[in-house]
C-alpha cells in the first residue's frame, strides 16, 4: 500500500481507539501507533478538518487536544467504528501466527490454532493464504526434545549435519536457548566435543535425545572470531553466487568475470564453497586458503584413481 | 468531484478513479459495483456496515496476535500487521504487554511480497521482470502463482510459468522493479500433490539429473539430507542422488569432496573428476 494509503488506514483506526482511551496524551497515542509525536499531531490536525459534504462546523470530526496535550474526541462523526480488516492485514497476521506454531516459546499452541482458524474464516480464502508461508524446516519431534532439555536443564545428545565441513557428528550439548532470526532457528549451548560454546541450526539436527540432569551452571560465553577475507575470482557464468555468499568489493572484469572479497570464518567452509563452484571460482589470496582448496581437490581425486 | 483535476481528460479521470477504488479496497473498505438493468456499470456504493463486529478476542488470543504482529519488525508486512492489531484492539480492548516470550524475527524486505500476497488471495496472473542467476538483463515473465515460501532466509515464488508451460521457482529478491497483478484469473492452479515446502527445500524425487554414489561414514551431510536422509549417517552408504540439473548435481558432488565417490554414470563421474582436477590446477596443487 502507498504511504498515503497507510496513513489513511491509520487515521481511520485512530478515532475508535481514541474514543476508548479518552484523555490519553499525544505522546502515548504516538507510541501506540508507532509514529513520532509530530506525525501524531499532524494526523490529529488533519482529522479535525475531516467530515461529511457540506463541511459545516457540525459536520466535521471534533477532537480537542491542544489545551493540555490530552486527547478528547468530542464528535467522531462516522469514524467511531474501526474498518474491516483488509486481506493484506489478515494475511500478514496469519503468516506470522502459522510460523509461531513452528517455534518454541511461552505462547500456547491451542490459542494459536483458535486465532488462526477465526482469521481464516474472516479472510474467506484459507487455501490461498496457506500458500504464503515461512518454512523453518524444523522437525517437530526434535524441537520438542530441545525445549524439554532447556526447561529441565538436561544435556542433549544430538546428531548434527554440519554445513561447514559437511560431516555428520554425534555431540553432547548443554543447551542454553533457541534463537529465531530471519525465519531460522538456532540452538546455542556448550558443546562437549568442541569444548566451547557453539550455535547449531535446528533444521540440521537429524535427531535429538534427552541426556542426564545438568548440575553445573551454563558455561561462559565466548566471543565470535572476526571474519577473515579471501580475494577470489568468479566466472561470469556463476554470477548468481554474488547474491548467495557474503561478497564485498566486487569488481567487474568483463570477460574475466568478477574479482571480489569473500568473508569467511572457517577454512573448511571456504574450501567447500570453492569446490561447489566446480572450477568457476579461484582463490587468489590468502596463501593458506589457496593451499587448503588445492589439498581438498587432490584428496577428493584420490578416491577415483 | 473534489480532489480531481476538473480539466483532466476522461482517460486520466478513469485512471485516478480506478486507483482510488483499489486504494479503498486495499484498506478493507468494500466498494460494491452497482449494475443497471442492462448490466452496465451504473455506479459504486460503500455500505455503512464495514466493521468486523464478529472478530472479538480474549486476552490470551490478543497476546498471540500482538506477538505475531511484532515478529515482522522492519519488514514490508509490518505495516499491515500492526494496522490489523490496532483494528482488532479497537473492538476487543488493548493487547497485554509482550513479555516472557522468545524474540522471534522474520525478514521480508522485498516490496514484491505485498502484491504477490494479493495475487495469491485473488488467484490472479502476475507479470514481472526477473534476472535469473545466469541472466545479464532482466527477462519479462508471466506466472500463475501457487505460493510464496520463505526458506533459509530467502523468499521463493513458485507457480506455473505461462511462457515455459511448466512449474518454475523464482527468488523474490531477483524480481526487478514491481510485480503487476493482472485482471486475468489463473488457469493452472496448484495440483493437490505438489508440496511447496518440499520444492523450496530442493527435496524432490522427480529431479532429472541423477547419479549413483558412495557416501562415506559420517560424511556427505548435505547430500544425505537432500536425498531422503541417506541411511544411517555413521555408515558407508550407496545411494542414488538427484538434482534439478546436471550442473547442480556436479556442484553438489564436488562440494561433498572426499566424503563422496561417484560410481555411475560415467559421464557424471568424468565431469566431477575433471572439475576437481581443474580446481587443483588453479590452486597450484600438484597435478596427477
Amino acid at each position: 500500500m502507498s504511504d498515503s494509503g497507510t496513513r489513511l488506514s491509520r487515521l481511520m483506526t485512530m478515532v475508535p481507539w481514541l474514543l476508548a482511551h479518552d484523555g490519553v496524551s499525544v505522546e502515548e497515542a504516538a507510541e501506540h501507533f508507532g509514529i513520532s509525536v509530530q506525525q501524531c499531531e499532524k494526523d490529529l490536525w488533519l482529522l479535525v478538518v475531516c467530515g461529511l459534504p457540506g463541511h459545516g462546523p457540525d459536520q466535521l470530526v471534533d477532537i480537542q487536544f491542544w489545551d493540555d496535550g490530552r486527547i478528547h474526541v468530542i464528535d467522531p462523526q462516522t469514524l467511531d467504528r474501526p474498518l474491516r480488516l483488509s486481506g493484506d492485514e489478515i494475511m500478514s497476521l496469519l503468516v506470522a501466527l502459522r510460523f509461531l506454531l513452528q517455534v518454541p516459546g511461552a505462547h500456547d499452541r491451542a490459542t494459536l490454532h483458535r486465532v488462526i482458524s477465526r482469521l481464516e474464516t474472516a479472510l474467506g480464502a484459507p487455501q490461498a493464504s496457506a500458500g504464503f508461508a515461512v518454512e523453518s524446516g524444523v522437525t517437530a519431534s526434535v524441537l520438542e526434545v530441545i525445549e524439554r532439555a532447556i526447561a529441565d536443564q538436561c544435556t542433549l545428545h544430538i546428531v548434527y549435519a554440519a554445513r561447514t565441513d559437511d560431516a555428520v557428528t554425534d555431540r553432547i550439548v548443554h543447551p542454553k536457548e533457541v534463537i529465531t532470526t530471519e525465519g531460522r532457528l538456532y540452538l546455542s549451548g556448550y558443546c562437549q566435543r568442541a569444548e566451547a560454546n557453539r550455535t547449531f541450526r535446528v533444521d540440521r539436527i537429524l535427531s535429538a535425545e534427552l541426556g542426564e540432569q545438568l548440575t553445573s551452571p551454563a558455561q561462559e560465553e565466548t566471543l565470535a572470531a572476526e571474519p577473515l577475507i579471501a580475494r577470489v575470482r568468479l566466472a561470469r557464468s556463476s554470477r548468481w553466487a554474488l547474491d548467495v555468499y557474503p561478497f564485498t568489493s566486487i569488481q567487474d572484469r568483463s570477460d574475466d568475470g568478477f574479482e571480489a572479497d569473500l568473508a569467511y570464518q572457517d577454512l573448511e567452509w571456504l574450501s567447500r564453497v570453492v569446490l561447489s563452484l566446480a572450477g568457476e571460482m579461484q582463490v587468489l589470496s590468502p596463501e593458506q586458503a589457496r593451499v587448503r582448496v588445492a589439498d581438498a581437490a587432490l584428496e577428493s581425486l584420490a578416491s577415483y584413481s | 468531484m473534489a480532489g480531481y483535476d476538473p480539466d483532466a481528460s476522461e482517460v486520466a479521470f478513469e485512471r485516478m478513479f480506478e486507483r482510488d477504488k483499489d486504494a479503498l479496497r486495499s484498506m478493507g473498505i468494500p466498494v460494491e459495483t452497482v449494475l443497471d438493468v442492462n448490466g452496465d456499470v451504473e455506479g459504486y456504493v460503500i455500505r455503512r456496515q464495514v466493521t468486523n463486529e464478529e472478530l472479538t478476542f480474549d486476552a490470551d488470543e490478543l497476546a498471540v496476535i500482538a506477538l505475531a504482529a511484532a515478529t515482522w519488525q522492519t519488514a514490508v508486512l509490518e505495516a499491515p500487521a500492526i494496522t490489523a492489531l490496532r483494528k482488532i484492539e479497537s473492538i476487543s480492548g488493548d493487547a497485554p504487554e509482550l513479555r516472557d516470550f522468545n524474540d522471534v524475527r522474520m525478514t521480508a524486505t522485498d516490496a514484491a511480497l505485498l502484491p504477490l500476497m494479493g495475487a495469491l488471495r485473488e488467484q490472479r496472473v502476475v507479470t514481472f521482470d526477473y534476472r535469473g542467476g545466469q541472466d545479464e538483463q532482466p527477462v519479462p515473465r508471466s506466472l500463475d502463482p501457487w505460493g510464496v515460501i520463505a526458506h533459509d532466509g530467502q523468499w521463493y515464488l513458485v507457480g506455473h510459468d505461462l511462457d515455459r508451460g511448466e512449474r518454475r521457482t523464482f527468488r523474490v529478491s531477483r524480481i526487478v522493479g514491481s510485480v503487476t497483478v493482472t485482471a486475468r484469473a489463473i488457469e493452472h492452479p496448484r495440483p493437490a500433490e505438489v508440496d511447496l515446502a518440499e520444492i523450496v527445500r530442493g527435496v524432490n524425487a522427480d529431479h532429472p539429473a541423477r547419479a549413483r554414489v558412495l557416501i562415506k561414514a559420517g560424511q556427505g551431510a548435505q547430500l544425505r539430507a537432500a536425498n531422503d536422509g541417506g541411511g544411517n549417517p555413521f555408515h558407508d552408504v550407496e545411494i542414488s542422488v538427484a538434482a534439478i540439473s546436471e550442473d547442480a548435481l556436479i556442484s553438489q558432488l564436488c562440494s561433498a569432496g572426499s566424503g563422496v565417490v561417484v560410481l555411475e554414470p560415467d559421464a557424471i563421474r568424468a565431469r566431477v573428476q575433471s572439475a576437481l582436477s581443474a580446481i587443483a590446477r588453479q590452486h597450484g596443487g600438484a597435478h596427477r
